[in-house]
């Protein structure tokens, strides 16, 4: 709450900016504003992680393993400490934010165009092609994600391009069903049939007049799915066979500080304490955006 | 209801008989098994093509096909790369293991989150009810690698309470099971709580108190059987998470199952191994989703009759 009044005073140009921002504001408003902020944040660490980390994500230091965070009695040049190669930890932290949400948000995109896709062509062909569409949609839906993407790897090997198209798969099957149901919805109401009585081509009145229409509703969808993707990257990586060294994610350094938890607890607290938090905020705001816009996917 | 039955067991074969095809197809499009077994730089020639007539794969590929289900048909699904040994035999040796896990955390799991759920629906809007409401969403983004780990901290680290990995005694089962209890015991609070709330207004509920049962007779006679049904169909969903989770805590907490067997098979493309563990996580979900569908014409007669008659 307090930081919604003080950026709406540090705002002049509205008249009356107190008002606007009372009205709405109560428990429920101050944590999604914490959540918006804090995905935000995320964001902003993610793009500028060169200017912000102090040390490069793979810079080691030897003589200086281990250090404790600098509020916990170490070095103040290491504010979150090191790791047992003398890295510093939150400047890793910062690239593997990067990593993980670009990999994560990438993955979810593909995802949802793939679905979408695929909803569009199940609903304007019916027949055979939507029966077979909507078959993978329930194989992928039984199968548990986690053994998919296991074999995937297995049998096709690991490299970055290969794992973000992998994480593209996950949940695609929800946008596909739910593209379908909306579209075969759309199709029977006014402006699509009057586009088509005016001779539009199918291809001009799905991308044209039906796409803009269930767009909220898909970027919905997105917001529930992105924080299960970025949770399976994280898990992904944590079991070593994601994002590969030298590169760096907030599952790979869960996975590195796996053997000091007992002695060094800056060490998995700092990624997991991330993953935690990124996946807490964007998950509470996808609930938000469900519950506000869109009454038919409860 | 026999039809019933038919049209579901030949699904499932139908999808068992797709599993095992694509297997096959997949690990002849994505490379030649012997050719990541030997060096490829320094193997003559003579020893390669000794090696492909030794497992068949110098003949044509329907005939390896057949050879290949003949070899599931006859339980031999080949030896693992990385020790030579049979495959299916260093599977089943740690399926007990497995299985010690994943019962004792589904135990937990119904142990907690079935009472926790209809306790906060019947108590709705309490402090009882957020709590549990609360409990849940903030374990939908604390997955189980997270929670162990945050265990491992706690109780082996600084109560110094339990062993942080391993196996052997009741003291190992504790935390992995903990951890993989506590997600989906959060995730099936949930759904009690809305499947109960949704029975709870109910005419014929409502019928019921105002003849003046005693509410306790109500919600175990009326409320309780009714909110099974919804229950019951997302359990086949939830076994599908709950395999995919037991993977992840056994690799934190060094737990020797099949979980892990298939992280270090991937991570080591050991493709006997990992072909013998899809064939059986493929098999169990199938039969689960059967039993479900079962479960759920019993529990449901309009099932029953609906799908009798198409």
């Amino acid at each position: 709450m307090r930081s919604l009044t003080r950026r709406s005073e540090s705002s002049p140009a509205k008249p009356k900016p107190e008002r606007r921002w009372r009205l709405p504001v109560n428990a429920g408003n101050a944590v999604l504003v914490l959540c918006a902020g804090w995905f935000l944040a995320m964001v902003f660490v993610a793009l500028f992680a060169d200017v912000i980390a102090p040390y490069g994500y793979a810079e080691q230091n030897l003589l200086m393993r281990l250090q404790p965070p600098a509020f916990d009695g170490g070095s103040g040049a290491y504010l979150l400490g090191t790791d047992h190669l003398g890295r510093d930890v939150f400047s890793r932290v910062v690239y593997a934010i990067r990593v993980s949400m670009s990999v994560a948000i990438l993955g979810a995109l593909i995802g949802a165009i793939l679905g979408t896709v695929l909803g569009f062509i199940a609903a304007h062909a019916r027949g055979l092609v939507e029966e077979a569409i909507m078959g993978l949609v329930d194989v992928q839906a039984a199968m548990p994600f986690l053994i998919f993407a296991l074999l995937v790897i297995a049998f096709f090997g690991n490299n970055l391009l290969l794992f973000i198209l992998l994480l593209g798969f996950h949940g695609w099957e929800r946008y596909a069903r739910l593209a379908r149901g909306l579209v075969i919805d759309a199709k029977t109401q006014g402006y699509a049939e009057s586009a088509r009585s005016l001779g539009l081509p199918p291809v001009r009145i799905y991308l044209w007049h039906i796409l803009p229409n269930i767009t909220g509703a898909m970027i919905v969808q997105l917001t529930l799915n992105l924080p299960e993707t970025i949770l399976m990257e994280a898990g992904l990586s944590f079991l070593g066979v994601g994002i590969q060294p030298p590169l760096t994610s907030l599952g790979l350094m869960l996975n590195d500080s796996r053997n000091y938890i007992a002695l060094y607890w800056w060490l998995p607290a700092v990624p997991g304490l991330a993953i935690f938090l990124i996946a807490l905020s964007v998950s509470l705001l996808g609930d938000a955006l469900r519950d506000r816009f869109d009454a038919s996917l409860r | 209801m026999i039809r019933y039955l038919i049209i579901k067991l030949v699904r499932a074969g139908l999808s068992a008989w797709i599993v095992v095809t694509t297997t096959f197809v997949v690990l002849r499009i994505t490379g030649d098994p012997v050719l990541s077994l030997l060096p490829i730089d320094t193997t003559p020639p003579e020893i390669v093509a000794h090696y492909r007539q030794l497992w068949g794969l110098d003949r044509p590929v329907y005939d390896q096909y057949v050879s290949y289900l003949q070899g599931i048909a006859q339980g031999d699904m080949g030896r693992s790369f990385a020790d030579g040994r049979d495959a299916i035999g260093i599977v089943a040796e740690k399926i007990p293991n497995t299985l010690l896990l994943m019962g004792w955390a589904a135990v937990a799991m119904l142990g907690i989150g079935l009472p926790a759920g209809v306790l906060a629906a019947l108590r709705r809007g309490t402090g009882l009810d957020r709590a549990v409401m609360a409990l849940a969403v903030a374990g939908h983004s604390l997955p189980g690698y997270l929670l162990g780990i945050l265990l491992i901290w706690l109780f082996a680290v600084e109560l110094q309470w339990l062993p942080s990995s391993g196996h052997g005694t009741a003291a190992h089962l504790v935390l992995p099971v903990l951890a993989l209890a506590a997600y989906y015991g959060a995730l099936i609070a949930r759904f009690t709580r809305s499947a109960v709330l949704e029975v709870i207004g109910r005419p014929h509920v409502r019928a019921a108190h105002a003849q003046g049962y005693p509410p306790r007779l109500v919600i175990r006679r009326d409320v309780l059987p009714n909110a099974a049904i919804p229950l019951v169909t997302v359990t086949g969903l939830i076994l599908g998470g709950f395999i995919g989770g037991s993977i992840m805590i056994e690799w934190i907490f060094a737990w020797p199952g099949i979980g892990r067997l298939l992280v270090t098979a991937v991570a080591a493309r050991d493709l006997a191994v990992v072909q013998v563990l899809v064939l059986l996580f493929a098999v169990s979900m199938i039969a689960t989703n059967l039993v479900v569908d079962l479960l759920y014409a019993v529990l449901n007669p309009k099932i029953r009759i609906v799908a009798g008659q198409t």
